[in-house]
């Protein structure tokens, strides 16, 4: 039995719109370990932000609610605790870094005044000693001259530097979670290399487990342990990261995996999932993959299939996975 | 720091000068000949010639506005042909009175009106919010001579509790300030609600709230500060705007300040004393306004670099 940091339990988490409700995260279960790096993955609007910003309290109510599940956080149950106790916890013990470096940041604060915040706040230090911290903090995620740059403004970094400030603010209170909502995306692809490299620099030093959402199957591929690939607010299939490239269970994961370009491989058109996302307001009958699916058989369309154990450490929500018709190497 | 506002200074001139043509040949193309209307009914030929004269009309105007300017860079505004005192005299005896009611009506929009904004743009859509909008609208849209009336009406006449006009004690500054603060009250109000809105929206609020601030931080210290920029520009435009535009309030209360005294130059047609008056308003209303760009750079350190 490993250290078991997170367990979420049937996650729902539901917005209310003018047309009806939208079932953003539905039903979701999955689990972290201690100083684990863990792959969310689906495309846009699949409910793995949605997700994140659950796990943080964040989701913005209205029109967002969590309306069941439970979410252990070190035996604790977040979504049970009452708003003043999540906040605690917010920034101290879990912590998120988002996609926009370039707007994340307020604008008329120095950096240093931003990461002295969570330790004043959940620390009660004093300035100075806040400061030091923060410096060394800023020295940590590789920024150079800290000292300095200290007292810069956001506006006098560049995007890749505003970045290591998020991730330096994240981890200024040692969070046992550091939750990272796409943190690469919106970067070139040299500073996302080396975003990538701190993230996993920091695995090792500081034993945070990572829960790093992204639609980018290499930035999974390059940092993460294990892999959850959501679709339509489910989780449809669950892999450790050598397993889910070597052999894709779902029929899913296997068309975006069939999506990325291969340089070995000279191909006049990139291969594509036929279809697209499902509207929330009416999720199709049966399994929520079933119209875009090249092998969607009568039992898809009349069952959806429940998210079940497929091998060690895998999991996967097909009704063919298990007949042999997917996974094939 | 020190470059900035000089830069700010320099680029002022070209307003200033056009500010002063402007002012200078509103007086002079009004239609009827000024000395006439000035010496009144039963003045001579010779009264006005003198008149004239004096205002140096006999002239061309080329020649009118380079001794205009030349007095005016002694700091000469000229002498009321009225009161045969200096414009600044006059000015100056008025000044005092307008800046206190401005300064008491801006105080008082600008406290409730940025308190009603946030608490609007925190609980949108709530029953404060819809009343406090409501009310602003109405507050906008309020003529202020009216509400004047219906002031004094109410509480001078029918209840008796302040005093309908004039100066002295403060609660003769009562009235006039509500007054006069109704309409930027008003507009504060939904200008600070809008852009404490949108700024909520922004991702730097997540952050915050992710760092695990309380509420009443995130509001307090990230968003008010970056909403404070578009209404610091509002409360500063209607700084401008109480300084010269409380003609109606002042002369509802008989508030003697530089809007009253606007108004009486104009009927007397004392045209010294309303271009000096125009003109200083219009001064002032170019240094707040660079006073306000100078505070824009407290508030924003990516406006100094630019």
């Amino acid at each position: 039995m490993t250290d078991r940091l997170l367990t979420v339990n049937d996650l729902k988490t539901y917005f209310r719109t003018s047309e009806g409700v939208f079932p953003a995260v539905d039903g979701v279960s999955f689990h972290l370990d201690k100083g684990e790096t863990v792959g969310l993955v689906g495309e846009s609007g699949c409910g793995k932000s949605v997700t994140a910003l659950s796990l943080l309290g964040l989701v913005p109510d209205p029109p967002g609610r969590i309306v069941g599940g439970e979410i252990l956080f070190q035996g604790q149950d977040l979504v049970a605790l009452p708003a003043d106790e999540r906040r605690k916890i917010r920034g101290n013990k879990i912590s998120m870094i988002f996609q926009e470096p370039m707007t994340s940041l307020n604008p008329v604060y120095t950096v240093g005044m931003q990461l002295m915040e969570p330790l004043r706040f959940h620390r009660g230090l004093a300035k100075p000693e806040a400061r030091a911290r923060a410096i060394e903090a800023l020295k940590q995620v590789g920024i150079p001259a800290p000292e300095r740059r200290i007292d810069d403004y956001p506006h006098q970094l560049s995007g890749g530097m505003r970045q290591r400030v998020m991730i330096a603010m994240a981890l200024t209170c040692q969070p046992q979670l550091l939750v990272a909502d796409e943190p690469t995306t919106a970067l070139d692809v040299t500073i996302q290399a080396q975003i990538l490299e701190l993230l996993k620099s920091i695995k090792t030093t500081l034993g945070t487990a990572i829960l790093l959402i992204t639609h980018d199957l290499g930035v999974v591929a390059e940092t993460a342990q294990r892999v959850i690939v959501m679709y339509a607010g489910k989780i449809v299939e669950e892999a450790p990261v050598r397993d889910i490239f070597k052999s894709p269970f779902h029929p899913y994961t296997q068309g975006l995996l069939a999506s990325i370009p291969r340089i070995d491989a000279t191909v006049d058109r990139l291969s594509t999932i036929e279809g697209v996302v499902p509207n929330p307001l009416h999720y199709p009958a049966g399994c929520r993959f079933q119209p875009r699916c090249p092998r969607a058989a009568a039992q898809c369309v009349a069952q959806e299939p429940p998210l079940v154990a497929a091998g060690p450490g895998r999991r996967v929500a097909c009704w063919l996975a298990d007949k042999g018709v997917a996974g094939d190497e | 720091m020190g470059v900035y506002i000089a830069k700010r200074l320099l680029m002022s001139i070209p307003v200033l000068l056009g500010v002063i043509i402007l002012v200078f040949l509103m007086v002079r193309m009004v239609p009827g000949d000024p000395a006439v209307v000035m010496a009144g009914e039963q003045a001579t030929a010779e009264q006005v010639d003198a008149i004239r004269a004096e205002l140096h009309l006999d002239k061309p105007l080329p020649v009118q506005f380079g001794l205009f300017m030349h007095d005016l860079a002694k700091g000469d505004l000229g002498r009321s042909p009225r009161t045969h005192a200096p414009v600044s005299e006059e000015i100056g005896a008025r000044l005092g009175n307008s800046v206190v009611l401005m300064f008491t009506s801006l105080l008082l929009a600008t406290v409730i009106g940025v308190a009603t904004g946030v608490i609007s743009a925190v609980k949108p859509y709530s029953l404060f919010d819809s009343l406090a909008m409501l009310v602003s609208l109405i507050g906008v849209s309020m003529p202020v001579f009216w509400l004047g009336l219906m002031f004094i009406l109410l509480f001078s006449v029918q209840l008796g509790l302040l005093p309908a006009a004039g100066t002295g004690t403060w609660l003769h500054l009562v009235l006039p300030t509500v007054c006069l603060a109704t309409v930027p009250l008003a507009m504060i109000s939904r200008m600070t609600r809008s852009c404490v809105l949108e700024v909520m929206g922004q991702d730097y609020i997540r952050t915050a709230r992710a760092k695990g601030l309380p509420e009443r931080v995130v509001i307090a210290v990230h968003a008010l500060k970056n909403a404070f920029i578009p209404i610091i520009t509002v409360v500063g435009l209607q700084m401008g705007n109480l300084l010269g535009g409380a003609v109606l309030t002042e002369n509802v209360f008989a508030w003697p300040g530089l809007g009253r005294l606007m108004v009486d130059s104009i009927l007397a047609r004392d045209y010294p004393v309303v271009q000096g008056t125009v003109l200083f308003i219009a001064v002032c209303f170019v240094f707040i306004n660079i006073l306000i760009d100078v505070l824009y750079v407290y508030l924003d350190a990516r406006v100094r670099f630019d």
